[in-house]
Parts: structure tokens; sequence; C-alpha cells
């Protein structure tokens, strides 16, 4: 009887297995498959490799290099091998060890211990590696900018892709690793100099070597771009900044293409990407003069006496004024007998002015008599169409000027627009702000008289070219004024008069918000046939005739100078020379710029 | 005459169901071991033709002289633990195997047979109507020798399974049933000690069999790894020679306590509920020749037997799947071994030879 009842439980047990069985099997089955498959295969992804960016000559301006880190397969590392390790990266032990636990989560990775070494210590490691169980070297691709300082804000940076940007990345162009554009050029055309990543599938063991390639996307290389920039120009003008902080800038009116984009202080954007000058970042971040902001494009300042422009062609469009018309200036202006006065800066009075006159020796009394004949808005609308607040066709991020009317200040403050602000209005004070860009486009436009040059750093060509609304006739007075500005003995921008051509431009000298008054010089040059416009602002320069307009002439000088040697190289290696340049410029597409702007 | 000797009355089928079981092992032996040396092949080969002569010889000899030797035998494999733990090989921190040069010997294996033959011929002397307490106690320190060595050597499964097989012989010859549950309480009793008896090591195993995830890639590993292995196999397997888990590396042991994982993984549930049909086949048929026989001894021997084969097959496929903890268990006839292989075919013979003299009556 006992011993069919034992009988009995081992058809039982064996019942259990098959249960069990069926259970692990067809129940559970289909999990466990796809937790076998998660086993064997994994992705490896591949970055492509990223554009480079050239100046106009084809000099580098940013590329990739190898950058070299020494890993460890915890696993495989025999631990007496540790303190020697720890010597050779210099790093301690401690370190090395808490980095292995940190990764322990992820079995059969590479922990990382040392990014970007020097060579000197791949070579020791390349040296020790048959003794070194367990220990790799991993090349990773870093960016790299030449220029360094000398183009940062216009070339920019990049930066690793952030969880958030994972997260919503849609189209999956993203890999964990990747990096992206966080400034710059380096923004702005991301997509283009990014190109598309690629990956492989392989099938690997349980100590995560791999057995075989399963199936393979390839990477696509990122397009290499060329930028109208002349770097050996923006090279100087960074070095004559010296220690003024501002922006200096300088368009080929031909094609509205930037030729030198530089905002001081600058940084060296290789902080960013280098990761052995990791500590350098936080220091450059609490930097009390804002090294990272492109006071170019992404501030905005008064724009003081060089709005006289505007002020001018809105009175001469509105008929208000003529060629002959003058006022008296004494030193200072009341819009009503025994009204607070507004001061000219001259303070004992130009005497009698005419519109060229005003603008040579930058009368304030003579702008407040037109800014007392005119709306806000006549004003504002002239502005406009001269480009400031407006739209621009640069491929990086850039903010826009504000140029206040009656309507704005309704919507802004709720309140109804005053006259005396009409007043200061005229001479560029006020509510009015604009960015440096904003008034290089403007001379430039002055210079070509009838359109507004498209301002880009993308060598790409065909950009629609806005035509300019207002009065040729007009201009053409104004630019008389501007003409006298440098070229005449009483202008307030003879010094950045040069003696091999003819310039013209208007000084700026504009109260700042604190501290000293900020310095405006902006123009064009040679008077007759225009092919540069150029905008230069000292901030905080105090006088715009003599910081800016000194500033200025050397600039120019630079950018002579260059000219004629670029003229002699051309003479002597003409065919190499242009060879040797010619798949590094040569763009086929044109970039399109219109999802960069903000 | 010899011949005529040894098969007649030959119990067939259970021989025939050894050799299966043995051919699909190595069937499973091959891919376990795909790309590594033709070694373990051709020495399970070897393995497969000394068990089947051993088998002939337990045959010709008959139980009843294994009965009759019994103590020896008992005192022997004593003797080889001890040894073992004087002179023994140690593999990942456990000293199990006896190097006898050519082949490395793992006594606990011929243990588990002698203590069966040892409780078999004294529990079968013996009434259960006479002296009951004293019977019991005396059959438990039978027990409780081997299996004090084997823990101590460590090795987990091989003390664990000393327990069901020891109840089943003492269930079957007819112990009192409150015996049986006092001693089940006094071994629950006794748990927090033999707790503390256990290597770390152990624990972990024991821990993780509660809850796999707790040490994922550590004392998990094997557990987790195992069952993804068998149920990734879902109902025809992945084939052949095809299974990942297996090629991969991803279960340890693969070629012997884990060899079911391969089974499961390649074949799926069609070839591995297969493969427990067999045994169940085997094990049925072991346990008529116990219905068969009237002799208390050779009943209590197959009684002893049976359990040992079915316990193993339990735990050893239980834990491939989870449901049982990793004790360090071989399949019978599948794994890889020659101490397990061979011992198991012993056990078929003194099987086959119990059944060749059923006819006494």
């Amino acid at each position: 009887m006992r011993y069919q009842i034992f009988r009995g439980v081992i058809v039982f047990l064996f019942g259990l297995l098959l249960a069990g069985l069926f259970y692990t099997q067809v129940v559970e089955g289909p999990r466990l498959y796809r937790k076998s498959e998660h086993n064997r295969i994994r992705l490896i992804p591949l970055a492509a490799s990223r554009g480079d960016i050239y100046d106009k000559n084809g000099l580098l301006l940013a590329t990739s290099r190898p950058s070299y880190n020494i890993s460890i397969l915890p696993g495989d590392l025999d631990p007496k091998d540790l303190p020697e390790l720890a010597r050779v990266l210099k790093i301690s032990r401690q370190e090395i060890e808490e980095k292995i636990k940190k990764a322990k989560k992820v079995p059969f990775m590479p922990v990382v211990l040392a990014r970007g070494v020097d060579l000197q210590t791949l070579f020791l490691i390349e040296e020790k590696r048959p003794d070194f169980e367990g220990v790799i070297v991993q090349v990773e691709s870093i960016r790299s900018y030449p220029l360094g300082e000398k183009a940062a804000h216009l070339v920019g940076y990049v930066g690793m892709v952030s969880k958030q940007e994972l997260d919503q990345d849609e189209e999956k162009k993203f890999q964990s690793d990747d990096r992206v554009g966080r400034m710059g050029i380096e923004k702005g055309l991301d997509s283009v100099l990014r190109g598309e990543n690629g990956g492989l599938q392989v099938e690997v063991d349980s100590r995560g070597r791999q057995t075989q390639i399963l199936s393979e996307r390839k990477t696509q290389k990122g397009r290499d771009i060329t930028l109208t920039i002349d770097g050996r120009l923006q090279s100087r003008i960074e070095e004559l900044f010296q220690n003024k902080k501002g922006v200096v800038g300088m368009m080929d009116l031909k094609t509205g293409g930037i030729l030198a984009w530089v905002s001081e202080p600058s940084f060296d954007p290789n902080i960013f990407v280098d990761p052995a000058r990791m500590k350098e970042r936080g220091i450059l971040l609490k930097n009390p003069s804002h090294p990272l902001i492109d006071r170019g494009l992404r501030a905005t300042y008064p724009p003081g006496s060089l709005f006289k422009i505007v002020t001018a062609l809105a009175a001469l469009e509105k008929n208000k004024v003529n060629e002959r018309t003058s006022f008296f200036c004494n030193g200072f202006f009341r819009l009503a007998p025994g009204s607070r006065p507004f001061k000219c800066w001259y303070r004992r009075g130009h005497q009698a002015m005419n519109l060229v006159t005003a603008l040579e020796r930058s009368c304030n009394v003579f702008f407040y008599n037109l800014g007392r004949m005119l709306q806000a808005s006549e004003i504002a609308s002239m502005a406009r169409r001269l480009g400031l607040g407006q739209a621009q066709d640069v491929e990086v991020t850039y903010i826009r000027g504000n140029v206040p009317d009656e309507n704005w200040k309704q919507e802004r403050f709720h309140d109804r627009w005053y006259q005396g602000e009409t007043i200061s209005y005229a001479i560029g004070q006020g509510y009015l702000s604009v960015t440096p860009l904003e008034l290089m486009r403007m001379m430039g436009a002055l210079a070509l008289e009838t359109e507004i040059p498209p301002a880009h750093f993308v060598e790409s060509g065909r950009l629609a070219r806005k035509k300019l609304n207002v009065s040729p006739e007009d201009i053409q007075l104004v630019k008389k004024g501007l003409f006298k500005v440098v070229q005449s003995d009483y202008g307030t921008g003879q010094y950045g008069r040069v003696d091999f051509m003819k310039m013209a431009g208007k000084t700026g000298t504009a109260q700042a918000a604190r501290g000293e008054d900020h310095a405006w010089f902006g123009g064009f040059f040679p008077f007759e046939r225009p092919e540069v416009a150029f905008i230069c602002f000292v901030e905080h320069g105090k006088s715009g005739g003599l910081v800016a307009g000194k500033l200025m002439h050397e600039v120019v000088k630079a950018w002579r100078d260059l000219q004629e040697r670029g003229r002699e190289m051309e003479i002597k290696a003409p065919a190499a020379h242009k060879l040797k340049l010619q798949p590094v410029r040569s763009f086929e597409t044109p970039v399109s710029s219109s999802h960069v702007r903000q | 005459m010899f011949a005529n000797n040894i098969f007649r009355g030959f119990n067939w089928g259970l021989f025939s169901l050894a050799m299966m079981l043995s051919f699909l092992g190595l069937l499973f032996i091959a891919s376990a071991t795909a790309g590594h040396s033709m070694g373990y092949l051709i020495r399970q080969l070897m393995w497969m033709g000394l068990g089947v002569a051993v088998l002939i010889v337990v045959v010709w000899l008959g139980y009843r002289s294994f009965l009759n030797l019994a103590f020896i035998f008992y005192g022997l494999s004593i003797l080889l633990l001890v040894l073992v733990m004087i002179t023994g090989v140690s593999a990942k921190g456990a000293q199990r195997w006896l190097d006898l040069g050519v082949i490395a010997l793992q006594p606990s294996e011929f243990c588990k047979l002698s203590t069966i033959l040892a409780l078999a011929r004294f529990l079968g002397g013996r009434s259960p109507k006479k002296n009951h307490w004293i019977t019991f106690i005396l059959a438990s320190g039978i027990v409780i020798f081997p299996l004090g060595f084997i823990l101590k050597q460590p090795d987990l499964g091989s003390t664990l399974i000393f327990i069901p097989i020891f109840f089943c012989m003492l269930f079957v010859w007819g112990a009192k049933l409150r015996y049986l549950f006092g001693t089940v309480l006094l071994g629950v009793a006794g748990m927090p000690l033999f707790w503390m008896l256990l290597k770390e090591y152990q624990k972990r195993r024991l821990l993780v069999f509660i809850n796999p995830n707790i040490d994922p890639l550590g004392a998990g590993y094997n557990a987790i790894q195992s069952k993804i292995a068998v149920g990734s196999g879902m109902i025809f397997g992945k084939g052949w020679f095809q299974g990942t888990q297996n090629r991969l590396q991803f279960i340890p042991e693969h070629h012997t306590d884990f060899i079911f994982s391969v089974i499961g993984e390649e074949w799926g549930f069609v070839g591995a509920a297969l493969l427990i049909m067999l045994f169940l086949l085997l094990i049925w048929r072991a346990t008529l020749i116990g219905t068969q026989t009237t002799d208390m001894p050779a009943r209590l021997l197959v009684t002893g037997i049976v359990s040992m084969i079915v316990f193993h097959i339990f735990i050893n496929i239980g834990m491939t799947m989870g449901m049982m903890p990793i004790a360090g268990l071989p399949l019978p006839f599948i794994s890889y071994g020659g101490s397990s292989l061979i011992s198991s075919f012993i056990a078929v013979g003194l099987l086959i030879s119990i059944y060749k003299t059923r006819s006494i009556f």
C-alpha cells in the first residue's frame, strides 16, 4: 500500500515538472525568448563624422580630431596592476576603484578612467598594454577649433546631447553620446554638419565579446561648410581689440557675406570640447564680463548718434527739411520756453547747421528740431525699412533690436507717447535699442542705396536681396554728410580716416544704462564704389569718434594689408594655390538657412 | 552459459531506456561542447561503455551479493569521503574529486548508492513491529555519517538528496508516520544551525532561489540565464546546435549540471517534455519491479534507487527553470560526468538483477 503511495508521489512530481516546463516554455516562452535575444544582440552606435568648417580661403575653423580615452574592462583587470595604472594616468587608486564601482551596474562595458590623455600617457599605456590586462584605449572623435578665441562666437562649439533632447528626438537622429552644436555656426547648421548616424547590430557572447555582425547601417559624413569669413582678417581684428570690449563686423557688399565678426571679450571654444579642459568651463561661465555672449548678435544697445541717419531720412521723406534747411544750435534745445533743455554735446553750440553739416558734426540740436517735426511712428517706419529690429539672414541665432513707436508704448506701458520722447528718439536714445549687426546692415544699405544686403556667414551664393524702400536722392544727400564725417576736418569720425581711399561713416556716443557711454562707428568704403560696410562698437568706450574711430582706422588698414598680400600671393603661385583650395570650397548645394532662424 | 544466465529474464525495456537516455545525453553534450575539443564526447562514450560493462557485472553478481556486502561498501565509501577531505582535488571552492591519475572520481556519487544499499539491508532485516524507534534511530545514523561528510565538502545538492531518499525508504519500510513527522519537525527546528554550517555561496544560492533578481550578475546569474534559456526554446526550440544562450556561454556548466537548459532551449517544450516522459517511463518500469518482489530488502533497494534517480531529475530540471534552488546535481544519464553515469548504470544493474530474481515465487 505504502509502496503504491510512493509510486503516486513520483507520478505527481513528474506532473509538477511537466507543468513547470509548460509554464516556462509555452506561457513565459515568448517573453523569455525576447530576453535571450536581448542577451545576445547589442547595438553599437556609429557616430557620423561631423563636417568641417572653413573660412573663405580654406582655412580650418572647426574640425574633428581623435582624442584618446583610457578605459578598462573591470572583469579582466588584475587588481595588482591598479597602483601602476594609477601612476601612469596620474589619478588616485581610490578614484579608479570608485569609477569601477559606479560602473558595476552595466557589465562588460568599458569604464573610462581618463579622457583625452596626452600622447605621452598614451605611449606609456601602449607600452605596458601586454601586461595591463583589461586596459583598453578608446578613440573618440572630438571637435577642435584652430582659431580658438579668435572666432569663438561665430564658429561656436558643440556639447553633449542632453537627456531632454534625446527624449524629444522623434526622428532618431541622435545617439546617446552625440555632440550637438551649442553656439554659432555649429548650432545654426548643426543638421548639415551632423551627417547621419549609423550602427552595427552585433551578436555577443556572455562576456560581451563580439561573435558576428548581424546587420549594419553605414554612417554618412556631415557636410563641410565654407564661411564668408576671412580667418586672417578675423584674427587681426581680434588682436587689435586688446582689452576693449565690443564688436567689429565687416561685410562684403557684393554678396552680403560677412568678412569678419569679432565680439570681445571672447573665449576658447576648445574648453567645451576638450575633455582635458573640463575644469576651465566653470571659470568661464562665472566670468563677470560674459565672454560667452556674442555682443554683435545677442545683445542690444542704444545706437546713439548713428540713428541720426534714420531721423534725417525720415524728415527728408516727410519733406520736413531739405538740403538748404538750417537750424541754429546754441548748445541746447527747448520744446517750449522754460521747459527742460535738451543739450547738444557741443556746449558752445554749432551755430547754423544744415543737414550735411549736422551729420558731419553730429549736432544734436539740429536733430532735436527734426524730432519735433516728426511722429515717433514716422521715425520707426524709416528705421524698420533700414532693417533695424528686423529679421536677419544670418545662419546663427540672433536677437532683434527694439524700434519703438506710439503703439508699442501703449502696449508695453499702457501710456501715451510724449513729444519729449520723440526728441530723444531723434538722436538714438530712449527705448530704442539695436544690435551691432543691424547697424552694420543699415550702413550697407546706405552704401548700396537701393537694397538691403543679406548679411550672412555661410558661403552659399543666392540669397534674396531685399529692395530698400527709401528715396535714393535722400540717401545720397545723407551720404554727403557721412562722407564729411570721416573726410572733413570738422568731422566727428576723422580718426577713422585712411590715406589710401575715401570712407564714409557716422560716429555715435550712446548713453549706457550704467557706466561710461558706448562708442559707435559705422560706415562703408570706398566711398565712390562701396565694397565693404562695417560696424565698430566699443562697450563703455566713452567716445565714438575717438575710440571706435581709431580702432576702425587700424582695422581698415589691416583689411587693406591683407588685400594687398592676397593679390601678391595670387600672382606668385596662382594655379597650385587655387587647386588646393578647390575641394574644400566646392559646396554644391546651397545650404538652406531658413530653419536656423529664431 | 554465462550469457544465458545473465540475459535470462533480463529487463530489456529498462536497459534500452537507460541507453536511449544516455545517447540523448551524448547529443546534447555534443551541442553544449561544440567548438571545444571532441574530448568530452569521446570520454562520455567511454564512460557509457564502461557503464554497460559494470551493469552486466552487477547483474551477473546479483543484487544479493551487493546487499550482503552493503556495510563493507558503505564503510569503503565513507573511507573515500575521508580521503577526499584529505587529498581531494578542489574545484570552485569544494573538494569533491579524488584524483586517480587518469580519472577524477567523485566518491559522493557512489556513496549515495552504498548508503541506499546499507539502508535497504538494515531496514529489510528488521520488522517495523519490533523495536521500532531503535531501528529508526540507527537508520538515521546510517544516513547522518555520509551526509555530514558530503556537507563538509561542501556539496549541498548531494547532501539534500539523502533526505528524500531516507524518507521514502523509511516510509515504504513502514515507519510510523509520527516518527517521520517528528523528524521533519526536528529538521525544521535545526534549520538555523544548518544555516550556520552553510558556506557563504550556498546561503546566497538559497536566497537567490527566493528572488534571483537580488544579485542578477552574481549568484542569481545562473538561475536567470538558465530560465531564459529554457523558456526561449518555446514550443519547438531553436534547433539542435542553435541555442544562443548555450552557444554564447550565457549558461555556465551547460554540459554538466545545466544540460537540461540546453535541451529546453534547442528542442523546446516538445523535446524537453519527451525527455521527461522517457524518464517517467524508466522510473515507472523500475517501480514495477518493486511491486513484483516480495523480498523486503529488494523492495527497499528499488525504493531507494528510484527515489535517488527521481529526486536527481526533479531537483536538476527544477533548478534550470527556477522551481528549485541551484544545487550542483547532475541529470542522471544525461549530464557529462563519469561518476554520475556509472553509478546510474550500477543502479539500473541492481534493478535488473532484482527483476531477474522476481520469478522466485
